[in-house]
């Protein structure tokens, strides 16, 4: 936690203690992210993990940076939410893998919400990266309307036996367990009969299917078919699954808050702009240099929303509204960076990341590509929309459901 | 950094368009100070007794656009003081920030807002002889640099209007237009060209031979004034800061600048604040179809829009006025705050007057006030077009021949 500002003026600047931090980062960056990091990450696809990604991950966890915001007691670092911020938008913007879901976002769940036993069984092999989740939640006629999923979990004796489907449910291929959302009473209101039970992926009657998005990033598709898991896979108490979900996505809005990788492409482009790479006089046309200005100003607020969401984080809120407004925000941005950025290549802007002619090896197209998950994943814009007016501005709340 | 919860109890009543319920807006404060609420408050308190729709509408399209009751007051308040003084008890740039951020709820006098911009100037010339009589409401200033061919707020110093030696001071000569409350002040700094291609900046008494002050008319009603200059002639102690080369005056006036930018980016921000909370609270009680138009989803999300650019706005104007306090260059914060609040307070605006409908286009409930100043605030101290060039001078490098006739932005401080 930073000391309170008592003194006149405000504090929007990096303390020392951010800025030493924030160095800290850099030179493990330096030290520690290479160029062959880099390719195996985003090489990374039905195989798995790698090895060079494995053993960044295991230096983080030596670091106790893949706990950073885990009480002390747990085995964590305690940082605050600005100092996580900086975390991910220094290493982001270096392009180094990204931080495991598991310990920082999942962890910190149970951490909250869980029992005694389910910290004692489950935070050790989190910590050490042998437990890594997908996040099932959606299913087919349930995603803005989570609550209304129908995958089930049924008590038999000393074993949950579960039935249904989820979708969209990324890292399915890669992860050790799902972090499921079922209904464990179908005859309580909706969100009152939900539980969170984890799931190995390798359990008898799972399967799972493969769903290739136009980011390129592979989501899937699992089938659970009298799936057995014992009791003690359950998270928390039964039934009170719907505030763990409420929980984890308002955490989850918040990281989504970091702008590193949308720097780094951004100065990319400018760069690529700035030392005439393309070739022609883009970087004295008044129309490119406007737009460059804009969408750089734009990036300057999202960072600043973020860390605004992060100091009131600190504070000891949840800041869902702020939260919401930066999501909505650079979520936006992202598509209108990835946007212009085609535009300004031109024709260019057209070739796949195989074409040796590609700017900047095809990161615009990709990230054009990959930039509509983002204003409905993690809560859709619209929803999101509707919350800020109602929670923000005292906007009467109108009942979906008809 | 840290945060405290500043709830707003006061009233969005303004002329007609009564408002019956207290609202309680949490607005954020990210890092401010249980003083600087406090100060916030009064500033509120003042202006909410001092400045209604109806004194307002008094001294809006006069000659002068003065109020001297709300001028007193926020001189009592020690407005003035902040802007001149590097020591004040109540603080600095950032503490007027919170000041105009107040005020833009409730467009006072914009000779306020002149003479402030004419005290920076004086402050950062290190001239200080009528600081007491500034202080206490006695002396106002006006701020005259704009010139026909000249009209944005530009580094530049190749000024019309020129200031030649003479026996017993020097003679100026020239027209400065858009020069906010001129017509009335007591004082207008001018910079003019000196000989050598040199800049001063004088400080010249309206009521000189020679010297006349003519009125615009204004969308907004506000006073801005051509100032016209026949050889009028000052003294040696006019002549405040100066003669500086072209390079220095440049750097020199637009640290300034761009202080007195980043104050009117806090008065923009509380303008556009007030619009949203009257909007927001006139479709929660005006009914359509049987039920508040704040039901509607477009409504919402309308208001949503307002919220999420006003957050930005937030931002952008307390990172600007932050960073223009800090006496390092601040032109990309504020550049960053002014492109932005230029497009965001208007927008505000025009939502509001779709959401308000018919009423809110009837004169008499005031919305239309918000919207002038939101064009005017746009337009003054840089527009969107100047400040996003500022930016991009930075990013990509300067273009040495600018394509039309709007002046070159060399980034100051880069």
């Amino acid at each position: 936690m930073t000391t309170p500002t008592e003194s006149a003026g405000l504090d929007l600047r990096l303390s020392g203690d951010d800025v030493r931090w924030r160095d800290e980062i850099r030179q493990f960056v330096r030290d520690h992210v290479s160029d062959e990091l880099r390719a195996e990450y985003e090489r990374e696809g039905d195989d798995g993990r790698g090895s060079l990604v494995t053993e960044f991950h295991r230096k983080l966890g030596a670091l106790g940076w893949n706990a950073t915001n885990w009480p002390k007691a747990y085995g964590g670092l305690e940082k605050s939410a600005l100092h996580r911020l900086i975390l991910m938008d220094e290493l982001y913007y270096a392009r180094a893998p990204r931080l495991e879901y598991a310990s920082h976002n999942i962890a910190p769940i149970i951490i909250r919400f869980g029992t005694e036993e389910n910290k004692k069984k489950w935070l050790p092999p989190i910590s050490r990266g042998e437990v890594t989740f997908a996040l099932g939640y959606s299913e087919p006629d349930a995603g803005t309307d989570l609550v209304s999923l129908k995958s089930t979990a049924v008590r038999d004796g000393d074993e949950w036996v579960i039935n249904g489907t989820k979708i969209w449910n990324s890292a399915a291929h890669v992860a050790t367990h799902e972090w499921l959302l079922v209904r464990t009473d179908p005859d309580a209101p909706p969100h009152q009969g939900l539980s969170i039970i984890l799931v190995p992926i390798d359990a008898q009657g799972m399967i799972v299917t493969r769903i290739d998005t136009w980011g390129d990033e592979r989501t899937n598709q699992i089938f659970m078919d009298d799936v057995r898991v014992p009791t003690d896979h359950l998270i928390g108490e039964v039934n009170g699954g719907w505030q763990l979900v409420v929980g984890a996505l308002d955490l989850e809005r918040a990281a989504i808050g970091t702008t590193g990788e949308l720097r780094r492409n951004l100065d990319e482009l400018i760069e690529w702009v700035r030392s005439g790479s393309d070739g022609r006089s883009l970087r004295t046309d008044p129309d490119v240099r406007r737009q460059l200005a804009e969408l750089d100003t734009e990036l300057e607020i999202a960072n600043l929303l973020a860390y605004e969401v992060a100091s009131l984080i600190d504070g000891g809120g949840i800041p869902t509204v702020e939260a919401n407004m930066q999501k909505v925000w650079t979520s936006e941005l992202r598509t209108r960076i990835a946007d212009v950025g085609m535009q300004i290549q031109g024709l260019y802007g057209q070739l796949h990341c195989s074409d040796p002619l590609a700017p900047l090896g095809g990161l615009y197209e990709a990230a054009y590509r990959w930039a509509p998950i983002h204003r409905f994943g993690g809560g859709t814009n619209e929803v999101l929309r509707d919350i800020i007016a109602q929670r923000g501005y005292d906007m009467p709340r109108v009942s979906r459901r008809s | 950094m840290t945060c405290r919860e500043y709830h707003d109890a006061a009233d969005h009543t303004l002329g007609s368009r009564a408002d019956d319920d207290q609202t309680g807006i949490i607005t954020m404060y990210v890092g401010m100070s249980l003083e600087q609420q406090e100060f916030a408050q009064a500033c509120r308190k003042l202006l909410e007794r001092e400045c209604a729709g109806s004194v307002v509408r008094e001294f809006n399209r006069t000659p002068t656009g003065h109020a001297p009751d709300v001028y007193a007051a926020v001189a009592e308040l020690g407005w003035f003081d902040l802007a001149l003084s590097t020591d004040s008890d109540l603080g600095g740039l950032v503490e007027l920030g919170i000041a105009y951020r107040a005020a833009g709820r409730f467009l006072p006098p914009t000779t306020i807002y002149a003479t402030i911009w004419g005290a920076l100037l004086l402050r950062a010339s290190e001239v200080s002889r009528w600081n007491d009589q500034i202080a206490a409401g006695e002396i106002r200033l006006a701020v005259a640099y704009a010139e026909a061919a000249n009209v944005d707020l530009t580094p530049g110093s190749t000024y019309d209007v020129i200031a030649q030696r003479d026996a017993s001071g020097w003679r100026l000569s020239g027209t400065k237009l858009f020069a906010q409350a001129a017509h009335g002040a007591d004082l207008i700094l001018v910079p003019a060209r000196l000989d050598g291609g040199h800049v001063g900046l004088f400080a010249v008494a309206n009521g000189l031979e020679g010297l006349t002050t003519v009125p615009m008319q204004t969308f907004a009603g506000d006073p801005q004034a051509i100032v016209e200059m026949r050889k009028v002639l000052v003294g040696d102690d006019a002549l405040v800061k100066g003669p500086l080369d072209d390079a220095t005056w440049s750097t020199w006036f637009s640290s300034v600048a761009d202080q007195a930018c980043a104050l009117q980016c806090m008065e923009m921000l509380g303008g556009a604040e007030r619009v949203l909370d009257d909007t927001a609270a006139y479709i929660r009680n005006r009914h359509v179809f049987g039920r508040p138009v704040g039901t509607f989803q477009a409504a919402q999300h309308h208001i949503a829009n307002m919220g999420i650019s006003l957050a930005a706005a937030r931002v952008a104007a307390y990172r600007a006025i932050d960073a223009a306090s800090s006496g390092e260059p601040a032109f990309r914060e504020v550049s960053v705050a002014k492109s932005w609040l230029s497009k965001a307070y208007k927008e505000v605006t025009v939502l509001a007057h779709q959401l308000h409908g018919a009423i809110g286009y009837a004169r008499e409930t005031d919305l239309h006030l918000w919207s002038e100043r939101a064009k005017t605030t746009e337009l003054t101290f840089g527009d969107r077009t100047y400040h996003l060039r500022r930016i991009a001078d930075a990013l990509v490098g300067p273009v040495a021949d600018a394509p039309d006739s709007r002046s070159g932005t060399t980034p100051i401080g880069a």
